[in-house]
C-alpha cells in the first residue's frame, strides 16, 4: 500500500517534471505531443482546486448555524450570497448579456459581486493613509531615500506634481516626467533585475528538488 | 503648562490621532475631488505608454490583436481605461480583436469592456471584427498550448461557436501568428506571459498594469521582452491624450491630484512632528 | 427622469453594500459583517458557475457526449483533489497535486532559466557590447553597477561588514531602497485609484435619477451605528 499512497505520487510527480522539462528543449513532434496533452490534463485538474475550497466554507458555515454557535446567522448570509449568484447563472446558462441587456447573472454581478469585491480592495486606501501618517517615521539615510524616491514618484506622475515642478524647478533643466522615467528605468531595473536573478535562481532551486522528490510538501500528513 | 510642555503635547497627540479622523479626512478629500475636479491640463504621455500606441498604430490594417483582460473590480478604475483606449485604437484601425481572460473574477469586467468598446464602434460584428474567448483557470497550460495548437485550448468561443470557423480568427492557428498580445492584469501574469509565451513563441508583447507592478517591468522593457508598458491610471490617461479622447481615465487622474497631495502631506506632516518634537 | 427598476435596484444594493463594507472604518458592526459573509458567497457561487460553464461542461461533459474519453482521467484526478478533505482517502489527492505540481516544476525551470536569468544578464551586458554612448552608456554603467551592489547585498549580507564588498553592499541597500520607494510611491496611486473608482460610483448613484439611493443608506448606516454607539463592542477599531 506505501507503494500507492508514497512512491507512485513521488514517481508521477518526478516523470511530469522531468518530461516537462525535456519537452523545451527537443524539437521532436512527441514532445510537442507530450506537452499539448499534459497542458489540457493541467487545465482540468486545475478546474477542481476550489472545490475544496468550497466544500471546507460549506461544511464550516452549516456546521455553524446546525449548532447555533455564535455569530450562526451570519452564516447564512454565505449561503444568501452563494445562491444570489449561483442560481441567476443556471437560469442564464453562465450568460451575463442577452443582446446588449444584463442577464440575472449580470446584474448580480454588477450590483452585488462587483460592489462587494472592489469596495473591500477599496478600504485599503484608507489603512493605506493611515500608515503613511502613523507608521512612516524617517529615522535614517535609508528612510530617506526610500521616502525620496516616493516623493518623486507620487507627485511626478500626476498633472498637479508636474506643474509644481514646472514652477518651483524650471532651473533643473528637466520636467519631473522626466524624472521619473529616469528613476524607474535605471536605479528602480538596478534593484528589480538583482531581485529577479535572485528569484530566478531560487525558483529553479525549488523546482528541481520537486521534481528529484526533495520536496514533498504537497503529499501533505505522511 | 509652559509652552514647551503644551507644544509637545500637542505633538505627541498628533503622533497618536485616532485613525479614524485620518479616514475621514480621506473620505472628505477623495470626496471634493469626485464632485469638484480640479480639471487640470494633461501632462505629456510616458515613453513606455508611446511605444505601446506607436505599436498599434503602425500594425497593417486587419492585423490580429490578442488581449488578455484579466481586469477584476477591483483594479477596474486603473485598468479599464487603458484597456478601453487600446481597443478604441484597434477598432479605429479596423484591426481584429480576440479577448481572453484567466481570472475568475474578470468575466464581467471583460465582456462589459467588449460591450463598451463595440458600442462606439457599431459596425463592428461579433465573430467578424472581435470574439470573446471563454474562461480558462490554469494560465500556464493555456498559454504553453496556445504556442503550438490556439484550438486545442480554445476550440469554442464564449458563446460556444467553433472558434476555428470565425472570420475574426482567419490566419491564426498559433500563438506566433498574432501580430501584437496586449495584457492587462493586476497580478504577476504579465512576467507568465513574458516567460511562458513571448520569449518562447516569437511574437510582440505589451501590458497594461496598475501601478503598484509597474516598477516590476523595467527590466523586461529595458531588454525588449516587452514593447511597451501602461501604468495604472495615469497609463489610461496618457493612451487617450495619445488618442485625443480623454475619457475616464483623464478624469480619475485628475482626482487623484489631490489624493496623492493628501499621502504627501501626511507623510509630511507626521514627519515634520517627529522632527520638532526631537527639537524641543 | 428615473432608472429602470432593475437599474434603480442595482443601484441600491450597491450602494448599500458599498456602504455597509465602510461602515467597518468606524468601528466593526452587523452591517459589515452581513456584507462580509455575502461578499464570501458570492465570490465562491461565482468561481462555481464559471467553472462550471466554461471548463466542466466545455472541457469535461462536452467531449463525453460526443464519445470522447480522453477527459476522464484529468477529470478523475481534478476530483482527487477533493479527496482530501476525507481523512480516509486524503493519499488520493497526492495523485492530482503530484502530476500540478510536477508540470509547473517543469515549466518553470527552463522558463525562468531563459527569460528571468540569461535574458536579464544580457540586458545588462547588451549596451556596452552594442558600443552605446553619451546617456545611454551613463545609464547602462549605472544599471550594471547598481545590480553588482545589489548582488553583493544579497549574497553578503550576513558576512562582510568592511571592505569593497561591505561598501558595495551599504550601496546595494540604497539602491534597493530607491526601487522600494518607486515601489511604495505606485502602490498609494494604486489604492487611491481603487478608492476614487467606489467614490464615482457612489457619486452616481446620489442623483435624483436613482432616487437619492448614497445619501439616504449613508444617513440610515450612520444612524444604526450611531444608535449602536454606546452599546460596548468586542473589537474596537479606532484606539491608538
Amino acid at each position: 500500500m506505501i507503494l500507492f499512497k508514497k512512491y507512485l505520487p513521488i514517481a508521477v510527480c518526478s516523470g511530469v517534471g522531468f518530461v516537462t522539462l525535456l519537452t523545451y528543449y527537443s524539437p521532436h513532434p512527441a514532445a510537442g505531443n507530450f506537452l499539448d496533452g499534459a497542458s489540457r490534463w493541467s487545465n482540468i485538474i486545475y478546474a477542481f482546486a476550489f472545490v475544496l475550497g468550497l466544500l471546507s466554507m460549506f461544511v464550516r458555515h452549516y456546521g455553524k448555524i446546525k449548532r447555533q454557535s455564535e455569530g450562526w446567522g451570519y452564516s447564512v448570509f454565505v449561503f444568501i450570497g452563494f445562491f444570489i449568484v449561483f442560481i441567476p447563472a443556471l437560469v442564464s446558462r453562465g450568460q451575463l448579456l442577452n443582446g446588449t441587456e444584463l442577464t440575472s447573472l449580470g446584474w448580480s454581478f454588477k450590483f452585488v459581486y462587483s460592489a462587494l469585491m472592489s469596495t473591500m480592495f477599496s478600504v485599503l486606501a484608507f489603512y493605506m493613509a493611515s500608515i503613511l501618517y502613523r507608521s512612516f517615521r524617517i529615522r535614517s539615510w535609508q528612510t530617506m531615500v526610500l521616502a525620496l524616491s516616493a516623493f518623486v514618484v507620487i507627485a511626478g506622475k500626476v498633472p498637479l506634481g508636474q506643474l509644481l515642478w514646472d514652477k518651483l524647478l524650471w532651473w533643473t533643466g528637466v520636467d519631473a516626467g522626466q524624472v521619473v522615467q529616469w528613476l524607474m528605468s535605471v536605479p528602480a531595473v538596478a534593484g528589480r533585475r538583482a531581485i529577479m536573478l535572485g528569484i530566478a535562481v531560487g525558483v529553479v532551486a525549488a523546482s528541481l528538488k520537486l521534481i528529484f522528490g526533495l520536496e514533498r510538501q504537497y503529499m501533505g500528513k505522511q | 503648562m509652559t509652552f514647551k510642555a503644551k507644544a509637545r503635547a500637542f505633538l505627541d497627540s498628533l503622533a497618536v490621532l485616532d485613525r479614524r479622523l485620518i479616514f475621514a479626512l480621506v473620505a472628505v478629500t477623495l470626496g471634493v475631488a469626485v464632485s469638484l475636479p480640479p480639471r487640470l491640463p494633461a501632462s505629456p504621455a510616458d515613453a513606455d505608454v508611446k511605444k505601446v500606441f506607436d505599436l498599434v498604430e503602425n500594425l497593417p490594417e486587419n492585423s490580429f490583436i490578442l488581449v488578455s483582460a484579466d481586469l477584476d473590480p477591483a483594479n477596474a478604475p486603473e485598468l479599464l481605461p487603458q484597456a478601453k483606449a487600446m481597443l478604441k485604437h484597434a477598432f479605429r484601425k479596423n484591426h481584429r480583436v480576440a479577448v481572453l481572460y484567466f481570472s475568475a473574477s474578470a468575466a464581467g469586467v471583460a465582456e462589459e469592456l467588449l460591450r463598451e468598446s463595440a458600442r462606439e464602434y457599431p459596425a463592428k460584428e461579433y465573430g467578424r471584427d472581435y470574439v470573446l474567448l471563454p474562461y480558462m483557470p490554469d494560465y500556464a497550460a493555456a498559454l504553453t498550448q496556445m504556442g503550438s495548437d490556439f484550438y486545442g485550448i480554445y476550440d469554442t468561443d464564449s458563446r460556444g461557436a467553433q472558434l476555428k470557423t470565425l472570420p475574426v480568427m482567419s490566419g491564426i492557428s498559433r500563438l506566433a501568428d498574432v501580430n501584437l498580445a496586449v495584457v492587462f492584469c493586476a497580478t504577476t501574469l504579465l512576467d507568465n506571459w513574458v516567460t511562458l509565451a513571448s520569449d518562447r513563441f516569437g511574437f510582440k508583447l505589451a501590458g497594461g498594469v496598475t501601478a503598484v507592478l509597474q516598477p516590476r517591468y523595467g527590466p523586461y522593457l529595458q531588454t525588449g521582452q516587452l514593447a511597451g508598458l501602461l501604468g495604472g491610471m495615469k497609463g489610461g490617461a496618457d493612451y487617450e491624450t495619445l488618442l485625443g479622447a480623454p475619457a475616464s481615465g483623464a478624469a480619475g487622474l485628475d482626482a487623484l491630484n489631490i489624493a496623492n497631495f493628501l499621502a504627501l502631506a501626511l507623510i509630511l506632516c507626521a514627519n515634520a512632528a517627529l522632527w520638532l518634537r526631537r527639537l524641543l | 427622469m428615473t432608472a429602470d427598476a432593475s437599474l434603480m435596484a442595482g443601484a441600491w444594493v450597491c450602494a448599500g453594500l458599498t456602504l455597509f463594507l465602510y461602515s467597518f472604518l468606524y468601528r466593526d458592526n452587523p452591517l459589515f459583517k452581513i456584507a462580509e459573509h455575502l461578499y464570501l458567497g458570492a465570490g465562491m457561487g461565482w468561481l462555481f458557475q464559471l467553472t462550471l460553464f466554461n471548463v466542466w461542461k466545455l472541457k469535461i461533459w462536452q467531449p463525453l457526449c460526443a464519445g470522447d474519453l480522453t477527459p476522464v482521467l484529468p477529470a478523475l484526478l481534478g476530483l482527487s483533489l477533493v479527496a482530501q478533505r476525507f481523512h480516509r482517502f486524503a493519499w488520493l489527492s497526492r495523485y492530482g497535486f503530484a502530476f500540478l505540481m510536477g508540470y509547473g516544476a517543469g515549466l518553470a525551470v527552463p522558463t525562468a532559466i531563459a527569460s528571468n536569468f540569461l535574458s536579464q544578464l544580457h540586458g545588462t551586458i547588451e549596451p556596452f557590447a552594442s558600443g552605446a554612448s553619451g546617456a545611454a552608456l551613463l545609464n547602462a554603467a549605472l544599471v550594471a553597477f547598481g545590480l553588482l551592489c545589489v548582488l553583493c547585498r544579497f549574497f553578503f549580507s550576513l558576512g562582510a561588514r568592511s571592505g569593497v564588498m561591505g561598501r558595495a553592499s551599504v550601496v546595494g541597500s540604497y539602491v534597493l531602497m530607491v526601487y522600494f520607494g518607486a515601489s511604495f510611491g505606485n502602490a498609494v496611486m494604486g489604492r487611491f485609484s481603487m478608492l476614487y473608482g467606489r467614490f464615482e460610483e457612489l457619486r452616481r448613484y446620489s442623483g435624483a435619477e436613482y432616487l437619492y439611493a448614497v445619501p439616504v443608506l449613508a444617513a440610515a448606516v450612520a444612524l444604526f451605528l450611531a444608535r449602536r454607539a454606546g452599546a460596548p463592542s468586542k473589537k474596537e477599531t479606532g484606539r491608538a
